[in-house]
């Protein structure tokens, strides 16, 4: 037990703790960037603060961008530990986010409510999975980088998902480009009141899951993998599985973050499902060094910024794009942490 | 048969035309990565890059009403943001992917807000219009397709070229080879890495700039939320099919280039629906990477 103690306070102390300065650093630059458009650093901070944090509201808000975020960036851990580095995830939510709404509005009359859940929560990992894995075969099989490939499926994923919406997926008689209205029995539970959703519960169970894999001789053959190929064959790991389940686990994460999205918040998909949080996962998991806990404080972060910045347009004008300069230099002072050291 | 004929007719001499104007952004910031690359950095950040030098040109063109020094203000903006990267993946070493990644994230919101906060300021402008190169514009197939483009497509033809010199016939070349094929070896020579490295990936910020100037200030005339719309990831996708060699670079651009501009004559060949169209080009970038790797298989980066 103070073992597995000293394990989590170095990552806190380290990593997390580097996070929260780097965070800290990357809005006394944005103070400059108010600044600079005339707006006073206080004032906007105020607002950012009271829109993320400043009220069981807001705190309710803010969680419900930490679920998909979190959950996305979690299944990325092990491709980025295996050194595979997939930026498919925006598309496979988008595409999970799809075949969870269609499969609550088809289904969910047949089933008990509980049931159509379920159903829904699986469609969309499938779907997430399914669009994983072409890039993720050819990966594996053929050596063709995942960067490229998954970067061109996202685009390929909102085209298709624009042309299923405006014909064969919308909803009957609907005149917008949507599917038709999820059924409530199919909506994610509401905390008494707020707008918090029961996917915050699934959080706790993915982040335990996740650090008990990485101690697990498979979490550590990727981690070989990922650190020296070499070694990690040497351990027992095959190449091709490392690369396609890791690519795959991401795009069934995704998958499920595009589920918490439309059953938790959006209860309808729209074209309008992409939000980039594909990319902020990624950021996530690269900032956080793979690592779990890391992972959950960036997680956290990031979803406070997102709200805040929204926040911060509607009371004092400054345009929520600042939230990407923001996670963009927070990112670009984490990489400091990742030298390629002895390499 | 009346398929292949309809096809026939989508790729005609103005379609190659408009497939040449809409190649210039994604050829400019594929021969700056192909400089990058060969030195032996991977530069993710370029659609970072070509944010910046999107906004930055056309701010600067907008408030002085010239477009040379717009796109000057684009390559110096480009080669800010490439500063960013030289200082982490030359100078400290850092990951170049997570590097890379964050200069996307950080151009793109650089750019989008700092147009979101001077919108009202900026004049939209009439882009640069075609170079009027008299009765040669006459000479058929060439006339329409070559010798009616803007100032960016001969720019473009000449950064190449010049590019392409440098890298194969001078000591520059030599020692951008020499860094990105074997540092320690380069070193030992007395060559300096970091310094080669690092003036490899300012040429690449800068030519991303000016590539995302030839869309604000070459064809729009405006900006907008994420106008770059992925081209810098496309570019790099064509410098891993074309191997980073300049010549192959721009065929490749072209080639991407005129099936988007072939989306538009699509409609209704074959049945595919128009929303589809545009996934095309994305589709081709999979399938080019696809062919290449039964050849050889693409490392872009070395294994860790």
């Amino acid at each position: 037990v103070s073992v597995a103690a000293a394990v989590v306070r170095r990552a806190v102390l380290s990593t997390s703790a580097a996070l929260v300065l780097a965070t800290a650093a990357a809005l006394a630059v944005g103070g400059l960037l108010i600044v600079a458009v005339g707006v006073s650093p206080a004032d906007a901070y105020r607002t950012m603060w009271n829109g993320s944090a400043g009220s069981v509201n807001a705190l309710a808000e803010t969680s419900l961008r930490i679920a998909p975020l979190l959950v996305m960036a979690i299944g990325l851990i092990p491709a980025l530990r295996a050194g595979v580095f997939t930026i498919g995830s925006e598309g496979q939510f988008g595409i999970g986010a799809l075949t969870a709404g269609l499969t609550a509005v088809s289904a969910a009359p047949h089933l008990p409510t509980w049931l159509a859940i379920v159903t829904s929560a699986l469609a969309g990992a499938a779907g997430g999975t399914a669009w994983a894995l072409i890039p993720g075969l050819l990966r594996a099989f053929l050596g063709v980088d995942e960067i490229l490939t998954t970067f061109a499926f996202n685009f390929i994923a909102t085209f298709l998902l624009l042309w299923l919406l405006n014909g064969p997926a919308r909803g009957e008689g609907s005149f917008l480009v949507q599917t038709a209205p999820m059924p409530p029995e199919t909506w994610l539970p509401t905390f008494g009141g707020s707008v918090a959703n029961v996917a915050l519960l699934v959080l706790p169970a993915l982040v335990i899951g996740m650090i008990v894999f990485n101690q697990t001789p498979a979490g550590y053959r990727v981690r070989l993998f990922g650190a020296r190929r070499s070694l990690g064959i040497a351990a027992g790991a095959r190449p091709w599985r490392v690369e396609l389940l890791t690519i795959l686990v991401a795009g069934a994460a995704a998958g499920l973050a595009g589920w918490i999205q439309v059953a938790g918040l959006d209860r309808a998909v729209f074209a309008t499902v992409f939000r980039g949080y594909g990319y902020l996962a990624l950021a996530l998991v690269a900032l956080g060094e793979a690592k779990v806990l890391p992972t959950v404080v960036g997680a956290v972060l990031f979803a406070a910024l997102q709200n805040g910045s929204e926040a911060m347009q509607l009371g004092v004008g400054v345009s929520a794009d600042f939230v990407f300069v923001m996670q963009g230099l927070v990112l670009f002072l984490m990489a400091f942490r990742l030298t390629r050291r002895g390499t | 048969m009346t398929v292949f004929a309809d096809i026939g007719a989508v790729f005609s001499v103005s379609v190659l035309a408009s497939g040449l104007r809409l190649a210039i952004p994604t050829a400019l910031a594929a021969i700056g990565e192909s400089i990058s690359q060969r030195a032996g950095i991977f530069n993710l950040g370029l659609e970072g890059m070509m944010m910046v030098g999107a906004f930055g040109g056309f701010a600067v063109t907008s408030a002085t009403g010239n477009a040379a020094v717009g796109i000057l203000a684009a390559a110096l903006a480009g080669a800010a943001l490439a500063l960013l990267m030289v200082f982490g993946a030359v100078v400290r070493r850092t990951n170049v992917i997570v590097t890379g990644f964050a200069l996307v994230l950080l151009g793109q919101g650089l750019g989008n807000f700092l147009y979101a906060q001077n919108q009202d300021r900026l004049a939209t402008f009439r882009p640069v219009g075609e170079l009027d190169l008299g009765r040669a514009g006459d000479v058929p197939f060439l006339g329409p397709t070559l010798l009616s483009q803007n100032a960016f497509f001969y720019l473009t033809i000449v950064l190449g070229v010049v590019a392409a010199l440098l890298l194969a016939r001078t000591r520059f070349g030599l020692e951008v080879a020499a860094s990105g094929s074997d540092p320690g070896a380069a070193t030992a020579k007395g060559v300096s890495v970091r310094r080669t490295q690092s003036l490899s990936v300012l040429a690449a910020g800068a030519l991303a700039g000016i590539g995302g100037a030839a869309i604000t200030i070459g064809s729009v005339g405006n900006f907008g939320s994420n106008i770059t719309a992925g081209k810098g990831f496309v570019a790099i996708s064509l410098v891993a099919v074309a191997r980073t060699r300049i010549g192959w670079v721009l065929a490749a651009a072209v080639v991407f280039g005129t099936l988007e501009a072939a989306e538009a004559r699509l409609e209704g060949v074959g049945g595919v629906p128009v929303e589809l169209l545009p996934a095309l080009p994305w589709i081709a970038v999979v399938l080019a990477l696809l062919t290449l790797a039964f050849s050889r298989p693409i490392r872009l980066r070395s294994p860790a």
